[in-house]
């Protein structure tokens, strides 16, 4: 049967942008998440907004599933399909189609790659601000699904701050526009429940998205603390004093022993117990003086150093074990899994604790790398999936860190999304009404679910306490 | 006769029994924003909702029931030096729930964003009766759909707003506007030379001759556009943001106003203006939109009372009043540049003529009549009548 089917989508796309040899298709088995793998039944790759309409009115037509996939380094799964889903891979529309500086907006395809967005804005003086840390790799497709966030988020807002538009494939093929080129939604915001979507609205093969004008200035500068707890107040005592940093992320002990083992080593303190890494940005003179202010603020907090980034060289530095900080984690373990939660802010101190007394009860390495800021939580934690045993332990470590930070006035994920990592945990803060509710706008968008089955919310029997929703014209 | 729940659980079962009798519900804040409840609907006021019940500073977080008056909100947090960028038109009687149920914002707005920038979360009652609690308190939250954007900005149509969590900032320090007058050539050439020079102001407003008379900054004259700056932050950044500016106009601000009364003054006039349409343009499209939709507007000499929140391309017109075939026309001329034009305050009898959105386009109609009937089934929320028109 998808024989047949992939020639017909041939005859769409091209025989070379279908793939069904089982060789290839294991390539696309995985995305950023190490823990589950499934194999689509094919794979195609189309090239137009007009292709992607006649390969979703086709499946429609056939009743086959589809998940849509930009490059594949989403965290929860989301990008993974099973047969008989089909994957529809968006790398081929990856085309900057406008870079409008007068209005400081950009309109792109799905494909085009984060930070290829703000190399193009660069010349005009403007850049897109989220910053997702697999940005050389992601897609703004991909972050319109997820709704992304970053390091820079803190000060610029996650991704659906900066979506104005959108052009989306609708699972029946069917080509709609959402919001329009100054951000106005027509009649209710389509835009903002459609970003952050996972893939179960369709596929956004047109995106008009916001640019901000690149700030003159940078002071980067990074306080080890020998206290995980003095580290976590000075986050809000920063906040709370006013500045609002570009970015403020925080290392802990492990992070920074395992990128100073690594060829990422960026100079930090290898006996801190934590490490804070400040951005500000904006012009001189406000840079300046904000500076001095947190330089004054960490200190006072129990900094054992503060240490100023002199000049483009040094700050590149500071960020490498940020941002390398992934790769440095792949010496401690085979395997990786990177927890995404939110807390308050002042939360953080406590979680961290608790977190850290989790990782030891199941005998776990616990490194936490992480958006400070936001309150947004990366414990990782490294294993070897080999290992059923090591396996089990990650999980239940995972779980028992999301109930924690949710009683902590928090929740399960902050920019990585629910995909299929998630999905038992969503009712830890969504009720039966509530995920109802989103089942039933789904199926406005996709009446057959078969767009990104089986993620996000809630199948089978785990569906079943759900509360149904009927719109009128049903009841 | 108004009913006034005295709280959530009161509000839910009202909404409830009045799904079930098949009985159309007006719900209402301070009842200064839309002048009054579609006739045939049991006005609903939500001004018990009042209680701010949860307020924590150091996350820069507030959750405010539906029913708190902006103003008072505002002091409130003032006095725990943070604040909430959220500026809509009106006076500050308005509530929480009734600024963000219309989705305004105001010139800060150029820089914070919208409405549905400032939320964390909602709780919401649908029109079955049901609460919803959507979203969370927290800074970045992706666990499940967003489906607190469709309340915000949704007139009513996708449920109550019963509370909201909100976002806040530590506040500035420092607060200046400076004001230029000009035509609105200039104040055009202006703005996007101070915004290609890499402005990022708090609010960059452009405000025709009209209102920049009525806020005592002009003579009304066709070359007294007023262009006015905000700048927050700390003294040297405030200092450089209006330094840019002035740069790119060539000459010295006509005024130099401190702090936030010159804006409170500006909620409070377009406050007057009967008759609100918000046209959604690119930010370099607003002269063209401005002198898109004078015409249609009864205004017969000069400029119309218009402010244009230029970095975000929002174009907010006033008018006396708003005749459903002009309001055809002009939507008709904006939908071909792209551009919805929102009814954003009039009476129930021109929301009802009018259209609060007017004819969507065909897909988009087709998807917000089907959200809207999952969030009110019964219709009691005038999804299906008055309402939001969908």
């Amino acid at each position: 049967m998808h024989l047949d089917l992939a020639e017909e989508l041939a005859r769409i796309v091209g025989a070379r942008f279908v793939r069904t040899a089982p060789a290839e298709l294991g390539t696309f088995a995985s995305d950023g998440l190490p823990t589950l793998h499934r194999t689509p039944a094919l794979v195609v790759f189309p090239g137009s907004t007009d292709e992607v309409s006649r390969v979703l009115a086709l499946l429609a037509a056939r009743d086959v599933p589809f998940v849509a996939r930009g490059a594949g380094t989403g965290l929860s799964g989301g990008a993974l399909a099973e047969a008989p889903a089909a994957l529809v891979t968006l790398t081929r529309l990856a085309r900057i189609r406008r870079v409008d500086a007068a209005n400081r907006r950009a309109v792109v395809e799905p494909g085009v790659v984060n930070v290829a967005l703000s190399r193009a804005a660069a010349p005009f003086g403007l850049m897109y601000a989220p910053d997702p840390s697999s940005q050389t790799a992601c897609t703004i497709g991909g972050n319109v699904a997820e709704n992304a966030g970053g390091p820079h988020c803190l000060k610029y807002g996650v991704t659906t701050n900066h979506v104005l538009a959108l052009e989306v494939v609708l699972p029946s093929g069917a080509v709609v526009r959402l919001g329009s080129p100054g951000g106005e939604p027509w009649g209710p915001d389509l835009v903002g429940v459609f970003v952050g979507s996972e893939g179960l609205f369709g596929i956004a093969t047109e995106i008009t998205v916001r640019l901000v004008p690149v700030p003159p200035q940078v002071r980067t500068m990074l306080a080890d603390y020998t206290s995980l707890r003095q580290a976590g107040e000075a986050v809000s005592a920063v906040i709370a004093e006013g500045i609002v940093p570009a970015a403020l992320e925080m290392m802990d002990r492990s992070a920074i022993q395992m990128v100073e083992s690594s060829v990422y080593a960026a100079g930090y303190p290898a006996d801190a117990a934590a490490v804070l890494l400040v951005e500000l940005d904006g012009r001189g003179g406000a840079v300046e003086a904000d500076a001095r202010l947190a330089q004054a603020i960490l200190v006072r907090s129990g900094a054992r150093a503060v240490r100023v980034a002199r000049d483009a060289a040094e700050r590149e530095r500071l960020w490498q074990g940020r941002k390398k900080a992934f790769g440095a984690m792949g010496r401690a373990g085979a395997d990786l899994v990177v927890q995404d939660t939110v807390v308050p802010r002042t939360a953080l101190p406590d979680v961290l604790e608790e977190i850290a007394a989790i990782g030891a009860r199941y005998r776990l390495r616990v490194t936490n790398v992480f958006h400070a800021g936001d309150g947004n939580l990366h414990p990782n934690l490294s294993f070897d999936a080999s290992d059923p045993d090591q396996l089990a332990r990650v999980r239940a470590a995972s779980a028992e860190i999301m109930r924690t930070c949710v009683a902590a006035g928090g929740t399960i994920t902050g920019e990585h999304g629910v995909g299929l990592d998630k999905l038992a945990y969503l009712p830890l803060v969504c009720g039966p009404d509530e995920l109802g509710l989103m089942a039933a706008v789904r199926r406005v968008f996709d009446p057959g679910e078969r767009a990104n089955p089986g993620k996000v919310l809630p199948t089978g029997a785990a569906a079943a306490g759900l509360r149904e929703w009927r719109p009128w014209s049903a009841s | 006769m108004t009913t006034a729940p005295r709280d959530l659980a009161e509000l839910a079962e009202l909404v409830r029994r009045a799904a079930a009798a098949g009985e159309a519900l007006a719900p209402r804040g301070s009842g200064t924003w839309w002048p009054d409840a579609a006739p045939g609907a049991r006005p609903v006021s939500l001004a018990a909702l009042d209680v701010i019940s949860d307020f924590n500073p150091a996350d820069l977080v507030v959750t405010a029931g539906a029913g708190v008056p902006l103003g008072r909100l505002a002091a409130r947090l003032a006095e725990r030096g943070v604040w909430l960028p959220l500026d809509p038109p009106g006076s500050p009687a308005r509530t929480v729930g009734g600024a963000l149920a219309t989705g305004s914002g105001g010139p800060l707005a150029a820089h914070y964003g919208p409405a549905r920038d400032h939320v964390l979360g909602l709780v919401v009652v649908a029109g079955d009766g049901t609460v919803l609690r959507l979203g969370g308190r927290v800074m970045k939250n992706v666990a499940g759909l967003d489906l607190a954007k469709l309340v915000i900005g949704g007139c009513g149509a996708f449920g109550v707003i019963a509370e909201a969590h909100l976002r806040l900032r530590a506040r500035p320090r420092t607060d200046r506007t400076a004001v230029w007058l000009a035509s609105a050539d200039r104040a055009a050439r202006v703005a996007a030379a101070a915004l290609a020079a890499g402005a990022v102001p708090a609010a960059l407003e452009v405000m025709s001759p009209p209102l920049a008379a009525a806020l005592g900054w002009g003579g009304g004259g066709e070359r007294e556009w007023a262009l006015a700056v905000r700048a927050l932050g700390n003294a040297a950044e405030v200092a450089e943001e209006l330094e840019m500016v002035a740069s790119a106009a060539g000459t010295p601000p006509a005024l130099a106003l401190e702090g936030e009364a010159p804006w409170t003054a500006w909620r409070e006039t377009v406050g007057t203006w009967p008759v609100v349409l918000r046209v959604g343009a690119e930010p370099a499209a607003w002269p063209e939109a401005v002198a898109l939709a004078a015409p249609h507007l009864g205004v017969t000499r000069g400029p119309a009372a218009a402010s244009v929140t230029v970095p975000r391309g929002t174009v907010r017109l006033g008018a006396a009043r708003c005749a459903p075939e002009a309001a055809r026309v002009l939507r008709a001329a904006a939908a071909a540049r792209g551009w919805p034009v929102t009814l954003e305050r009039a009476d129930a009898a021109t929301r009802a003529a009018v259209g609060i959105w007017g004819a969507l386009p065909p897909a988009t109609d087709a998807l917000a009549h089907d959200l809207a009937g999952l969030f009110d089934p019964a219709g009691c929320l005038g999804g299906r009548g008055e309402g939001a028109g969908v």
